[in-house]
Protein backbone atom coordinates (compact mmCIF):
# COMPACT_ATOMS: atom_id res chain seq x y z
CA UNK A 1 0.00 0.00 0.00
CA UNK A 2 1.45 3.58 -1.04
CA UNK A 3 1.51 6.45 1.14
CA UNK A 4 -1.23 8.27 -0.97
CA UNK A 5 -3.54 5.03 -0.31
CA UNK A 6 -3.32 4.87 3.41
CA UNK A 7 -3.99 8.73 3.52
CA UNK A 8 -7.20 8.63 0.73
CA UNK A 9 -8.21 5.58 3.50
CA UNK A 10 -7.82 8.11 6.37
CA UNK A 11 -9.44 11.17 5.35
CA UNK A 12 -12.76 10.34 4.96
CA UNK A 13 -12.79 9.44 8.61
CA UNK A 14 -11.26 12.57 9.69
CA UNK A 15 -13.71 14.45 7.89
CA UNK A 16 -15.86 12.00 9.31
CA UNK A 17 -14.56 13.28 12.80
CA UNK A 18 -15.06 16.94 11.68
CA UNK A 19 -18.71 16.55 10.69
CA UNK A 20 -19.36 14.80 14.10
CA UNK A 21 -17.96 17.50 15.78
CA UNK A 22 -19.84 20.06 13.89
CA UNK A 23 -22.94 18.41 14.95
CA UNK A 24 -22.17 18.12 18.70
CA UNK A 25 -20.35 21.88 18.63
CA UNK A 26 -22.53 23.45 16.33
CA UNK A 27 -25.36 22.62 14.56
CA UNK A 28 -27.88 20.96 17.75
CA UNK A 29 -26.90 24.72 19.63
CA UNK A 30 -27.54 26.84 16.63
CA UNK A 31 -30.63 24.60 15.75
CA UNK A 32 -32.07 25.06 19.17
CA UNK A 33 -30.83 28.87 19.37
CA UNK A 34 -32.57 29.12 16.07
CA UNK A 35 -35.37 27.18 16.45
CA UNK A 36 -36.64 29.16 20.57
CA UNK A 37 -36.50 32.32 18.49
CA UNK A 38 -37.96 31.65 15.41
CA UNK A 39 -35.16 34.06 13.71
CA UNK A 40 -35.12 32.44 10.32
CA UNK A 41 -36.23 34.87 7.47
CA UNK A 42 -37.53 33.88 4.43
CA UNK A 43 -34.88 33.70 1.39
CA UNK A 44 -37.03 37.15 -0.32
CA UNK A 45 -36.03 39.30 2.65
CA UNK A 46 -32.65 38.44 2.80
CA UNK A 47 -30.52 42.07 2.29
CA UNK A 48 -27.75 41.17 -0.03
CA UNK A 49 -25.95 44.67 0.36
CA UNK A 50 -26.18 43.56 4.09
CA UNK A 51 -24.84 40.16 3.74
CA UNK A 52 -21.87 41.65 1.42
CA UNK A 53 -21.00 44.54 3.92
CA UNK A 54 -20.78 42.13 6.81
CA UNK A 55 -18.83 39.65 4.80
CA UNK A 56 -16.49 42.12 4.02
CA UNK A 57 -16.28 43.52 7.55
CA UNK A 58 -16.36 40.57 9.48
CA UNK A 59 -14.28 37.92 6.77
CA UNK A 60 -12.49 40.14 4.74
CA UNK A 61 -10.60 42.89 6.39
CA UNK A 62 -12.14 41.88 10.28
CA UNK A 63 -12.75 45.13 11.58
CA UNK A 64 -13.98 43.91 14.97
CA UNK A 65 -10.54 42.19 15.55
CA UNK A 66 -9.03 45.28 14.68
CA UNK A 67 -10.65 46.87 17.68
CA UNK A 68 -8.75 44.77 19.59
CA UNK A 69 -5.29 46.55 18.61
CA UNK A 70 -3.12 46.49 15.60
CA UNK A 71 -0.64 43.27 16.52
CA UNK A 72 -3.72 40.85 17.47
CA UNK A 73 -5.33 41.94 13.97
CA UNK A 74 -2.17 41.71 12.06
CA UNK A 75 -1.53 38.31 13.48
CA UNK A 76 -4.80 37.41 12.96
CA UNK A 77 -5.14 38.25 9.06
CA UNK A 78 -1.96 36.65 8.59
CA UNK A 79 -3.28 33.54 9.79
CA UNK A 80 -6.34 33.59 8.40
CA UNK A 81 -5.65 34.73 5.02
CA UNK A 82 -2.55 32.41 4.73
CA UNK A 83 -4.38 29.14 5.70
CA UNK A 84 -7.49 30.05 3.19
CA UNK A 85 -5.28 31.24 0.48
CA UNK A 86 -3.34 27.96 0.86
CA UNK A 87 -6.14 25.65 1.04
CA UNK A 88 -7.49 27.31 -2.21
CA UNK A 89 -3.78 26.92 -3.54
CA UNK A 90 -4.02 23.41 -2.44
CA UNK A 91 -7.44 22.39 -4.18
CA UNK A 92 -6.04 24.32 -7.14
CA UNK A 93 -2.43 21.97 -7.38
CA UNK A 94 -5.01 18.74 -6.77
CA UNK A 95 -7.63 19.53 -9.35
CA UNK A 96 -5.27 20.81 -11.97
CA UNK A 97 -2.26 18.59 -11.64
CA UNK A 98 -3.95 15.09 -11.08
CA UNK A 99 -8.07 15.35 -11.69
CA UNK A 100 -7.69 17.96 -14.67
CA UNK A 101 -3.82 17.60 -15.82
CA UNK A 102 -2.79 19.56 -17.92
CA UNK A 103 0.43 20.69 -19.74
CA UNK A 104 1.29 24.16 -18.25
CA UNK A 105 0.50 22.97 -14.92
CA UNK A 106 2.66 19.72 -15.56
CA UNK A 107 6.28 19.91 -13.21
CA UNK A 108 8.55 22.86 -14.21
CA UNK A 109 5.97 24.58 -16.68
CA UNK A 110 4.73 28.13 -15.93
CA UNK A 111 1.06 26.60 -14.42
CA UNK A 112 3.05 24.78 -11.99
CA UNK A 113 5.52 27.44 -11.02
CA UNK A 114 2.67 29.36 -10.28
CA UNK A 115 1.18 26.84 -8.07
CA UNK A 116 4.31 26.47 -5.97
CA UNK A 117 4.43 30.30 -5.61
CA UNK A 118 0.73 30.69 -4.37
CA UNK A 119 1.41 27.64 -2.27
CA UNK A 120 4.59 28.54 -0.80
CA UNK A 121 4.15 32.76 -0.78
CA UNK A 122 0.48 32.17 1.39
CA UNK A 123 2.36 29.01 3.56
CA UNK A 124 5.21 32.01 4.15
CA UNK A 125 2.17 34.36 5.41
CA UNK A 126 0.52 31.58 7.80
CA UNK A 127 4.21 30.64 9.00
CA UNK A 128 4.91 34.31 9.84
CA UNK A 129 1.30 34.39 11.26
CA UNK A 130 1.50 31.54 12.94
CA UNK A 131 4.87 32.35 14.99
CA UNK A 132 3.99 36.01 16.03
CA UNK A 133 0.86 34.32 17.52
CA UNK A 134 2.37 31.56 19.58
CA UNK A 135 5.25 33.91 20.69
CA UNK A 136 3.09 36.90 21.45
CA UNK A 137 1.02 34.11 23.51
CA UNK A 138 3.91 32.90 25.26
CA UNK A 139 4.72 36.49 26.27
CA UNK A 140 1.37 37.43 27.29
CA UNK A 141 0.15 34.01 29.01
CA UNK A 142 -2.11 34.72 32.09
CA UNK A 143 -3.33 38.39 31.23
CA UNK A 144 -6.42 39.35 30.02
CA UNK A 145 -4.83 39.60 26.57
CA UNK A 146 -4.33 36.31 26.48
CA UNK A 147 -8.06 35.07 26.56
CA UNK A 148 -9.08 35.06 22.87
CA UNK A 149 -5.47 33.10 22.35
CA UNK A 150 -5.74 29.29 20.84
CA UNK A 151 -2.30 28.24 21.75
CA UNK A 152 -3.20 24.84 21.22
CA UNK A 153 -4.93 25.50 17.79
CA UNK A 154 -2.00 27.56 16.57
CA UNK A 155 0.56 24.91 17.55
CA UNK A 156 -0.93 22.31 16.11
CA UNK A 157 -1.42 24.36 12.69
CA UNK A 158 2.67 25.37 13.08
CA UNK A 159 3.43 21.66 12.99
CA UNK A 160 1.30 21.01 10.21
CA UNK A 161 3.06 23.93 8.36
CA UNK A 162 6.76 22.95 9.33
CA UNK A 163 6.34 19.74 7.86
CA UNK A 164 4.78 20.69 4.44
CA UNK A 165 7.99 23.35 4.18
CA UNK A 166 10.61 20.25 5.55
CA UNK A 167 8.75 17.70 3.28
CA UNK A 168 8.89 20.12 0.22
CA UNK A 169 12.41 21.18 0.84
CA UNK A 170 13.66 17.58 0.45
CA UNK A 171 11.73 16.82 -2.18
CA UNK A 172 13.05 19.45 -4.05
CA UNK A 173 16.79 18.39 -2.59
CA UNK A 174 16.35 15.40 -3.93
CA UNK A 175 15.60 17.35 -7.43
CA UNK A 176 18.83 18.19 -9.96
CA UNK A 177 18.74 21.63 -9.63
CA UNK A 178 16.48 24.11 -11.70
CA UNK A 179 16.61 27.81 -10.88
CA UNK A 180 12.88 28.49 -12.34
CA UNK A 181 11.94 26.46 -8.88
CA UNK A 182 13.30 29.78 -7.36
CA UNK A 183 9.23 30.38 -7.87
CA UNK A 184 8.83 28.09 -5.27
CA UNK A 185 10.12 30.70 -2.60
CA UNK A 186 10.94 29.18 1.00
CA UNK A 187 10.35 25.20 -0.56
CA UNK A 188 13.42 26.54 -2.67
CA UNK A 189 15.55 27.80 -0.59
CA UNK A 190 15.41 25.48 2.34
CA UNK A 191 15.68 23.01 -0.35
CA UNK A 192 18.97 24.40 -1.56
CA UNK A 193 20.41 24.57 1.70
CA UNK A 194 19.84 21.28 2.35
CA UNK A 195 20.72 19.49 -1.23
CA UNK A 196 24.38 18.36 0.72
CA UNK A 197 22.34 15.78 3.01
CA UNK A 198 20.71 14.73 -0.36
CA UNK A 199 18.95 11.93 -0.99
CA UNK A 200 16.47 12.05 1.47
CA UNK A 201 14.53 8.71 1.15
CA UNK A 202 13.06 7.22 4.36
CA UNK A 203 13.32 11.40 6.10
CA UNK A 204 11.30 12.14 3.18
CA UNK A 205 8.50 9.72 3.46
CA UNK A 206 8.49 10.65 7.13
CA UNK A 207 8.10 14.12 7.16
CA UNK A 208 5.28 13.45 3.67
CA UNK A 209 3.73 11.31 6.06
CA UNK A 210 3.57 13.39 9.23
CA UNK A 211 1.95 16.18 7.28
CA UNK A 212 -0.56 14.21 5.83
CA UNK A 213 -1.37 13.08 9.04
CA UNK A 214 -1.24 16.30 10.69
CA UNK A 215 -3.07 18.42 8.25
CA UNK A 216 -5.82 15.45 7.90
CA UNK A 217 -6.12 15.52 11.89
CA UNK A 218 -6.40 19.26 11.88
CA UNK A 219 -9.52 19.37 9.84
CA UNK A 220 -10.99 16.98 12.20
CA UNK A 221 -9.48 18.87 15.16
CA UNK A 222 -11.63 22.08 13.79
CA UNK A 223 -14.77 20.80 15.03
CA UNK A 224 -13.76 19.84 18.37
CA UNK A 225 -11.54 23.22 19.63
CA UNK A 226 -11.48 27.02 19.76
CA UNK A 227 -10.92 26.45 15.66
CA UNK A 228 -15.16 25.84 15.70
CA UNK A 229 -14.85 29.81 15.21
CA UNK A 230 -13.17 28.92 11.50
CA UNK A 231 -16.99 28.31 10.94
CA UNK A 232 -19.46 29.76 13.85
CA UNK A 233 -17.68 33.45 13.77
CA UNK A 234 -17.90 34.53 10.71
CA UNK A 235 -21.77 32.70 10.44
CA UNK A 236 -23.42 34.65 13.66
CA UNK A 237 -21.62 38.10 12.54
CA UNK A 238 -22.99 37.74 9.07
CA UNK A 239 -25.99 36.22 10.38
CA UNK A 240 -26.68 38.96 13.01
CA UNK A 241 -26.32 41.72 10.27
CA UNK A 242 -29.21 41.08 8.28
CA UNK A 243 -31.93 43.54 9.23
CA UNK A 244 -34.91 41.15 9.56
CA UNK A 245 -32.98 38.99 12.24
CA UNK A 246 -31.67 42.08 14.00
CA UNK A 247 -35.65 43.24 14.09
CA UNK A 248 -36.89 40.11 15.06
CA UNK A 249 -34.43 39.59 18.09
CA UNK A 250 -35.23 43.42 19.33
CA UNK A 251 -38.94 42.29 19.34
CA UNK A 252 -38.29 39.47 21.04
CA UNK A 253 -36.75 41.47 23.76
CA UNK A 254 -39.29 44.21 23.86
CA UNK A 255 -42.09 41.22 23.88
CA UNK A 256 -40.38 39.94 26.59
CA UNK A 257 -39.90 43.32 28.83
CA UNK A 258 -43.45 44.27 28.31
CA UNK A 259 -44.72 40.28 29.35
CA UNK A 260 -46.45 40.79 32.73
CA UNK A 261 -43.99 38.95 35.12
CA UNK A 262 -45.81 35.59 36.79
CA UNK A 263 -47.55 36.37 39.86
CA UNK A 264 -47.63 39.49 40.05
CA UNK A 265 -50.17 40.80 37.89
CA UNK B 1 -33.43 20.46 15.94
CA UNK B 2 -34.98 22.31 12.84
CA UNK B 3 -35.36 20.03 10.02
CA UNK B 4 -33.44 22.69 7.81
CA UNK B 5 -30.17 22.61 9.81
CA UNK B 6 -30.35 19.02 10.10
CA UNK B 7 -30.76 18.46 6.43
CA UNK B 8 -28.30 20.61 5.90
CA UNK B 9 -25.76 19.14 7.89
CA UNK B 10 -26.58 15.42 6.10
CA UNK B 11 -26.52 16.88 2.61
CA UNK B 12 -22.87 18.86 3.62
CA UNK B 13 -21.51 15.48 5.13
CA UNK B 14 -22.84 13.41 2.41
CA UNK B 15 -21.54 15.81 -0.44
CA UNK B 16 -18.08 15.81 1.21
CA UNK B 17 -17.97 12.13 1.28
CA UNK B 18 -18.85 11.67 -1.93
CA UNK B 19 -16.73 14.12 -3.20
CA UNK B 20 -13.96 11.85 -1.21
CA UNK B 21 -14.73 9.06 -2.59
CA UNK B 22 -14.91 10.13 -6.12
CA UNK B 23 -11.53 11.83 -6.15
CA UNK B 24 -9.82 9.13 -4.53
CA UNK B 25 -10.69 7.26 -7.56
CA UNK B 26 -8.03 8.72 -9.30
CA UNK B 27 -5.95 7.37 -7.14
CA UNK B 28 -6.65 4.25 -6.34
CA UNK B 29 -8.48 3.31 -9.56
CA UNK B 30 -12.26 2.84 -9.74
CA UNK B 31 -13.46 -0.66 -8.43
CA UNK B 32 -9.46 -1.73 -7.07
CA UNK B 33 -9.65 -3.44 -3.57
CA UNK B 34 -7.94 0.24 -2.43
CA UNK B 35 -11.46 1.76 -3.63
CA UNK B 36 -12.98 -0.30 -1.09
CA UNK B 37 -10.65 0.55 1.50
CA UNK B 38 -11.44 4.31 0.81
CA UNK B 39 -15.40 3.56 0.24
CA UNK B 40 -15.99 1.45 3.49
CA UNK B 41 -14.30 4.39 5.81
CA UNK B 42 -16.66 6.50 4.22
CA UNK B 43 -19.50 4.54 5.16
CA UNK B 44 -18.21 4.10 8.90
CA UNK B 45 -17.61 7.58 9.05
CA UNK B 46 -21.20 8.13 7.46
CA UNK B 47 -22.56 5.71 10.19
CA UNK B 48 -20.44 7.15 12.91
CA UNK B 49 -22.30 10.51 12.30
CA UNK B 50 -25.21 8.62 12.04
CA UNK B 51 -24.82 7.11 15.43
CA UNK B 52 -24.11 10.75 17.22
CA UNK B 53 -27.04 12.46 15.52
CA UNK B 54 -29.54 9.94 16.78
CA UNK B 55 -27.40 9.81 20.56
CA UNK B 56 -27.59 13.92 20.65
CA UNK B 57 -29.62 14.83 22.61
CA UNK B 58 -30.59 18.69 21.76
CA UNK B 59 -29.23 21.14 24.17
CA UNK B 60 -31.58 23.47 26.50
CA UNK B 61 -31.98 26.79 25.44
CA UNK B 62 -29.94 28.47 28.20
CA UNK B 63 -27.06 25.94 27.71
CA UNK B 64 -26.94 26.48 24.05
CA UNK B 65 -27.28 30.83 24.26
CA UNK B 66 -24.37 30.14 26.81
CA UNK B 67 -22.15 28.75 24.28
CA UNK B 68 -22.04 32.13 22.33
CA UNK B 69 -20.50 33.97 25.27
CA UNK B 70 -17.32 32.14 24.28
CA UNK B 71 -15.48 34.14 21.85
CA UNK B 72 -14.96 31.09 19.74
CA UNK B 73 -18.57 30.59 19.29
CA UNK B 74 -21.55 32.07 16.96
Amino acid sequence: MTRMTLFWILIPLFIGALFVGLYRNLFVKLGVILGASGRFIPFQSLDAAALGRAYADEVVVQRRIRLRGRLPWARHMLISWGFSVLFVFDVLTALLTKYLPSEPFMAGNGGWLFLKFGLNLSGMVLLVGLVVALGRGAKAAGTEEARFNDMPGAAFLLAVVVTWFIAVAMHFANLRPDPSRGWALLGHWLGEAIRGGAPYGAAYSFFWISHALLASAFLAYLGWSRMIHIFAAPLGRIFYHQPAIRDAKVRGVMEGLLRPRGGRS
Amino acid sequence: MPEGIRRFAWAALLLTEALLVAASSAYVGFGSSEFWLVLGAAVVAVGAYAIVARGTPDPKLGEASAASERWYWF
